[in-house]
């Protein structure tokens, strides 16, 4: 029995490994001065390269222990995210640990985005020591904040109330991206609540006048339209993703949408055409995921908008901005060229191994969304042709065809319909509409 | 609200392209845009400079002026407009006054005219100027009667001419013109080149 039990002993006593030692790295000589990483970070802020400004804080942040290195990254990373970049909080603030105790608005950022990250993790208590840093009722970001914790707890009604006051309030213009954040919740939480008229008032009145334009709000904006049934006006709002600036705004869900107009207005052509434009983007895409082929051969699917590869998007995204940024290296002066080339050497490498951690992950899904979405749109053609076959509808009286009218010359107004061809034009972005026939015979119910 | 202001500020201050390539359809389904045209008021007051560059012997600026009254999108009457003109002797009058003799003075000039037309607005539409800026505009053409005053007589004469105005806003645009006066007597030309703008109330 002893004998047993000295060898189970073993046998487990084997499997603990003695422990390791602490990680530890040089680091090269061009970046061991802080002073350096500091000036380098200035000089990137200075001339308006956030990603890189952004990267250079962050390898800060892990490399010095030194308070004043690690406020200058601190600081530049508040300042990036007030400009509008959405790296994830949660991972550069939770370790925070310096306590910069100014008047500035970095101090109460600091704090706030501190209390932030302690939330997510659970640390209520740690959070709350945070917030109580800061002067809770007069900081907008904190209402804000409030707001999207109550949205994810799904009490819409409570958060479009600590919504009201900032968005009555009047912002200084450089505070134009966190307004717009703020309206931009508060029509979604509207189109939670089914309030679509009010929430299509909000992209309409705000955000879709606002630049630079965000894609997704004319997507959101076209959700609302389908479900008020102003379905010429809902497709109409998506012509606007198929400008050539909209291009990176890579999501299948304009697909979706369009599938579902083309259903109410029982429209075969227009299904199979939808079917065609869909095949002639992703279709080789397609017929590869189909035939097995390595997805990370796939560049589609490293730039399609799924909600669930969100942190793999951002990294691709940083990666490349940083590639473009450095192309300018040049400008950086000569006593930092050498640990600028020193920076964008390293975090190329630095992405890349980070990116790979995602990659595998959200190219399944990816693939796994086109794929579906493809057989989506070739059932629902099936199915609006199968209806076309339906006696009420083959009897059914036909619509007129509809044309564009070349002007309404009314005495007060004088309305024009410019028919598109192949422009845009900035000023007609929230007034196109489809002129769609519907095959069902007296139209879609309105 | 606040945003509602803040939205309209940066509509206008933030650069982007005015103007880009797309389709021309989404799915076969033909795009309209459904625009309510910058459309002035009914009633434009117009003010300008201008020269009358034609006369041999004096160059003509003018200031200028009208009121105009918008029946439709296409029919207008310019009530009144008329300019009035200062004159500046070309070398040509000074050359005749050293080598003939000749006394400036008795060499007739402009002094004003004054006309009622109706207009005729064929064309709207918008440019984009440099990708970047859009700007509505408007042609129009316009024919009557008038008087031409110079500093021998008075006289009557026909008034045809051709404007484009390019909006700022409803109430403002900046305007460009070629006037012609044509004198019933006799046939001469007092054209002018007009620049100005104009309110719409």
């Amino acid at each position: 029995m002893k004998k047993l039990i000295l060898i189970l002993f073993l046998i487990s006593a084997s499997g603990f490994a003695a422990p390791k030692k602490k990680w530890s790295g040089t680091i090269p000589k061009e970046g061991q001065d802080p002073k350096q990483w500091k000036e380098l970070i200035g000089h990137f802020m200075e001339k308006g390269k956030f990603h890189s400004a952004l990267a250079a804080s962050l390898r800060v942040q892990t490399l010095f222990d030194e308070v004043s290195s690690k406020e200058t990254a601190y600081r530049a990373i508040a300042q990036v995210i007030e400009k509008g970049y959405t790296y994830p909080l949660a991972q550069v603030f939770e370790r925070a640990d310096i306590e910069p105790a100014d008047d500035s608005p970095f101090v109460t950022n600091y704090f706030f985005y501190k209390g932030k990250a302690n939330a997510r993790k659970g640390l209520d208590r740690w959070a709350s020591a945070h917030f109580g840093r800061i002067e809770k009722d007069t900081f907008p970001k904190y209402r804000f904040y409030q707001a999207l914790t109550l949205y994810e707890k799904g009490k819409l009604d409570e958060a479009i109330e600590q919504l009201k006051p900032l968005l009555d309030k009047d912002f200084p213009v450089e505070e134009q991206l966190f307004i717009t954040k703020v309206a931009r919740t508060y029509a979604r939480l509207l189109f939670e609540k089914a309030e679509y008229a009010k929430s299509l008032g909000v992209y309409d009145s705000f955000l879709l006048k606002t630049n630079p334009m965000v894609p997704s709000d004319w997507l959101e904006a076209a959700w609302n339209l389908y479900y008020l049934r102003r379905y010429e006006e809902a497709l109409g709002y998506l012509f606007n993703l198929e400008a050539a600036s909209s291009d990176t705004f890579n999501t299948l869900e304009r697909y979706v949408l369009r599938a579902l107009v083309y259903r109410e207005y029982c429209s075969a052509p227009r299904m199979q055409a939808l079917l065609e434009v869909f095949e002639s983007k992703y279709g080789e895409t397609v017929v590869a995921i189909k035939n097995g082929l390595p997805l990370a051969q796939m560049a589609q699917l490293k730039t399609l908008k799924v909600t669930e590869n969100e942190v793999y998007l951002q990294a691709t995204n940083l990666k490349r901005e940083l590639a473009r940024e450095a192309q300018a290296v040049g400008e950086v002066p000569d006593e930092l060229s050498d640990i600028a080339e020193h920076f964008y050497s390293t975090e190329a490498k630095e992405s890349t191994a980070h990116i790979s951690l995602y990659e595998d992950e959200a190219l399944e899904r990816a693939a796994s969304q086109l794929v579906t979405l493809h057989e989506n749109i070739k059932f629902l053609k099936f199915d609006v042709e199968r209806e076309a076959y339906k006696p009420e509808v083959i009897f059914r009286k036909k619509a007129a065809a509809v044309k564009p009218k070349l002007q309404d010359d009314g005495e007060a107004n004088f309305v024009l319909h410019w028919e598109q061809d192949g422009e845009f034009w900035r000023d007609e972005r929230l007034k196109y509409r489809a002129l769609i026939v519907s095959e069902c015979g007296e139209g879609p119910a309105k | 609200m606040g945003m509602g202001l803040l939205g309209l500020f940066l509509f206008f201050v933030t650069p982007s392209l005015a103007n880009e390539e797309a389709p021309k359809n989404l799915d076969g389904v033909t795009v309209e845009a459904v625009e309510t045209y910058r459309n002035p008021k009914s009633l434009e007051l117009a003010a300008g400079a201008g020269i009358f560059p034609l006369d041999p012997y004096y160059m003509g600026f003018g200031l200028n002026g009208g009121l105009t009254y918008y029946l439709s999108t296409s029919f207008a009457w310019e009530i009144i407009g008329g300019s009035y003109a200062f004159s500046v002797q070309k070398d040509l009058t000074a050359q005749l006054a050293k080598d003939y003799g000749v006394n400036p003075d008795v060499i007739e000039k402009l002094e004003y005219t004054v006309s009622s037309n109706l207009v005729l607005i064929p064309s709207y539409g918008k440019s984009v100027i440099f990708r970047s800026f859009l700007q509505s505009f408007r042609t129009a053409f316009f024919a009557g009667g008038g008087l031409v005053k110079t500093s021998v007589s008075s006289f009557p004469a026909v008034s045809i001419g051709f404007r484009s105005d390019s909006y700022l806003t409803e109430a403002f645009s900046w305007r460009w013109e070629v006037r012609d006066y044509i004198a019933v007597k006799d046939g001469k030309n007092y054209l002018s080149i007009n620049v100005g703008t104009t309110v719409s109330f």
